[in-house]
């Protein structure tokens, strides 16, 4: 499969120049913007929030692979079946659960999901 | 098998396995490539195939809401717009404009379209072929039953093109890796449409797959695996045990998230006509462009794919239709074939196989997709800090509830079904009481939330101030643009 969509996509890619006529001229390749002459750079500065939406991502993304392997590990037969250890598993999960939680409300508090 | 003659194919297709075995070295090899090529050929030639008609669909749709007759010049009812777009699309001139990042610039679009593939071979769109069965399709296609039977090589041929234990979690992790080409698309292209609508995209789409990945949480608790197959198996018998029942505020942050992750109406941000002409793919053209479209439409399949794979009982349909016969008559698919004595049992198992991934599970994905475009005919697009105000402060912390009620009803039940006699052994399923009560518990909670927690003086109170905040606040594109 992998095989298969690399080469679907590599091989459109490859072929279409082929097809296609190619008649390049200086004011088709301007960069698009809205018909008039390009002004300035178009790398420019990114809004600094978009980085910190990436921070929430990352540290909420990894809190959920681990509850992923919390709950694969809690409804796993062999584990359930031990007396005792679903309490257990959901004591650490209560734990665990309210440090993200705390970690919510801080950021909440500090401003870190405002948009504006 | 047994009190009839076995049909079989009249030829025999042993010579294309002895050719094959003898390129890739091993007939064992043989079959696994054949059986693999085979079911690439059918699942992603049967999807390329619909993706023409469904963008047609969309455009007839829209065109019949909005009174107009859409799309209808080729072909009767304009059935051949969606092929010849494509035709046209290859046709087309490719241009790169200056100041672009080659590499990156042609990179882009197979990096969207190869991880919508790759997903793809994870949808679940019909039964396992196994046992008996199996041993009656091998007979039927003459082939050698040490190879592809119960006990052989091939001993069970799932209805996907692979079936790893980990499945979610791939598809989790492959269809994320489309942000970075839609990012990469934006960055390299030199344009500030380009760049703002990538960006857009990649916060946007990394925002919701928290909300995606709470919800799919609600689902492994309740079905205790990853994969896909044991997920449906957990949903099996009818639609009461659907986890729609069991989790139905996760599968509502679903369905948004869903949205939001393929870019679409009303979360279209990343490509709003309105605002950035063309967002991340301005300044594509023809095939390149046309990837990034396909792409958009293959990742909208899976994601609908995968929402009924994992809340609606995928590819089985509203009451199990096979039981009945099964139960019935003694001796399985060849007893009911014995009752319609004229037709080989060869028939009536295949087809009882087919109609799922035939019948129930496109039906099913239709309605999804119908959802996408009804959505986008119908809702105007959002603005950015609401999209953004939505993921954070809203779904979030709602999943996040959601969870930890879902944990506790899991949790419960599975300590109660563990100190019953006979254990998890002889209770390998969750209560459907505590599915229903927990279904009901979290639903009433999402909808009586407001009722709950703001008093009505306290919620006018709100709504004027934010309706005061959203008066004065500058529009997100002018603060980017600065």
């Amino acid at each position: 499969m992998f095989v298969v969509a690399v080469g679907f996509g590599v091989f459109s890619l490859v072929v279409s120049p082929f097809l296609g006529k190619m008649k390049p001229n200086p004011t088709k390749l301007e960069p698009y913007e809205c018909g008039i002459p390009t002004v300035g750079t178009a790398r420019s500065q990114i809004f600094v929030r978009f980085y910190l939406v990436a921070l929430l991502f990352l540290l909420f993304d990894m809190e959920i692979v681990y509850i992923i392997v919390w709950a694969l590990a809690m409804t796993y037969k062999a584990n359930a079946a031990v007396p005792g250890f679903v309490l257990y598993s959901m004591i650490v999960m209560a734990i665990y659960m309210a440090i993200l939680l705390i970690g919510l409300v801080y950021e909440w508090k500090k401003g870190a999901l405002e948009w504006n | 098998m047994n009190n009839q003659a076995a049909l079989q194919l009249p030829f025999s297709l042993q010579p294309l396995f002895d050719f094959v075995g003898q390129v890739t070295g091993g007939s064992a090899n043989a079959f696994i490539i054949l059986v693999a090529a085979l079911k690439i050929l059918l699942i992603l030639g049967g999807l390329l195939q619909t993706i023409p008609f469904i963008i047609l669909l969309e455009r007839k749709i829209i065109g019949w809401i909005q009174d107009r007759p859409g799309p209808n010049r080729a072909g009767p009812l304009g059935i051949l717009h969606g092929l010849l777009d494509g035709v046209k699309l290859f046709f087309k001139e490719e241009i790169m404009p200056k100041g672009v990042d080659k590499v990156l610039f042609l990179m882009a679009p197979s990096l969207v379209v190869v991880p919508a593939f790759l997903a793809l071979c994870l949808v679940p769109v019909g039964p396992i072929i196994q046992g008996r069965n199996l041993a009656a399709l091998a007979n039927f296609l003459r082939l050698d039953p040490t190879m592809v039977g119960p006990g052989g090589v091939i001993s069970q041929i799932p209805m996907a093109i692979t079936n790893p234990n980990i499945g979610i979690l791939y598809v989790l992790a492959i269809t994320s890796m489309g942000v970075y080409g839609i990012t990469l698309a934006g960055w390299s292209s030199n344009n500030k449409w380009s760049l703002l609508g990538g960006i857009r995209a990649s916060a946007q789409m990394v925002s919701y797959e928290i909300t995606l990945s709470l919800a799919i949480l609600s689902v492994i608790l309740l079905s205790g695996s990853l994969n896909l197959y044991q997920i449906i198996e957990t949903q099996r018998g009818g639609f009461w045990n659907w986890h729609i029942l069991a989790a139905p505020v996760a599968f509502i942050l679903f369905v948004v998230a869903m949205f939001a992750e393929t870019n679409r109406l009303p979360f279209d941000l990343a490509e709003a006509e309105a605002e950035l002409t063309g967002g991340f793919h301005t300044e594509y053209s023809s095939m390149r462009f046309a990837l990034f479209f396909l792409g958009e439409y293959v990742n909208m399949v899976i994601v609908a794919g995968m929402c009924v794979t994992l809340f609606l009982g995928g590819f089985y349909g509203p009451i199990q239709i096979e039981t009945i016969p099964l139960t019935a008559l003694q001796g399985g698919w060849d007893g009911l074939a014995s009752q319609f004595s004229q037709i080989p049992s060869i028939i009536i198992t295949l087809a009882s196989y087919l109609l799922g991934p035939l019948v129930i599970f496109p039906a099913k994905v239709s309605f999804f997709i119908f959802l996408f475009i009804f959505a986008r005919a119908i809702l105007p697009r959002m603005r950015y800090d609401q999209l953004m105000s939505l993921g954070w402060k809203r779904l979030l912390p709602i999943g996040l509830i959601n969870l930890v009620i879902t944990a506790i009803a899991v949790a419960g039940d599975l300590a109660y079904r563990a100190s019953l006699p006979g254990g998890l052994d002889a209770n390998p399923h969750i209560f459907l009481a505590t599915k229903l009560i927990l279904g009901a518990v979290t639903l009433g909670l999402f909808l009586g939330w407001d009722a709950l927690i703001f008093s009505p003086a306290r919620k006018k109170q709100l709504t004027t101030e934010y309706r005061n905040l959203e008066r004065g606040a500058d529009h997100p594109a002018q603060a980017l643009a600065q």
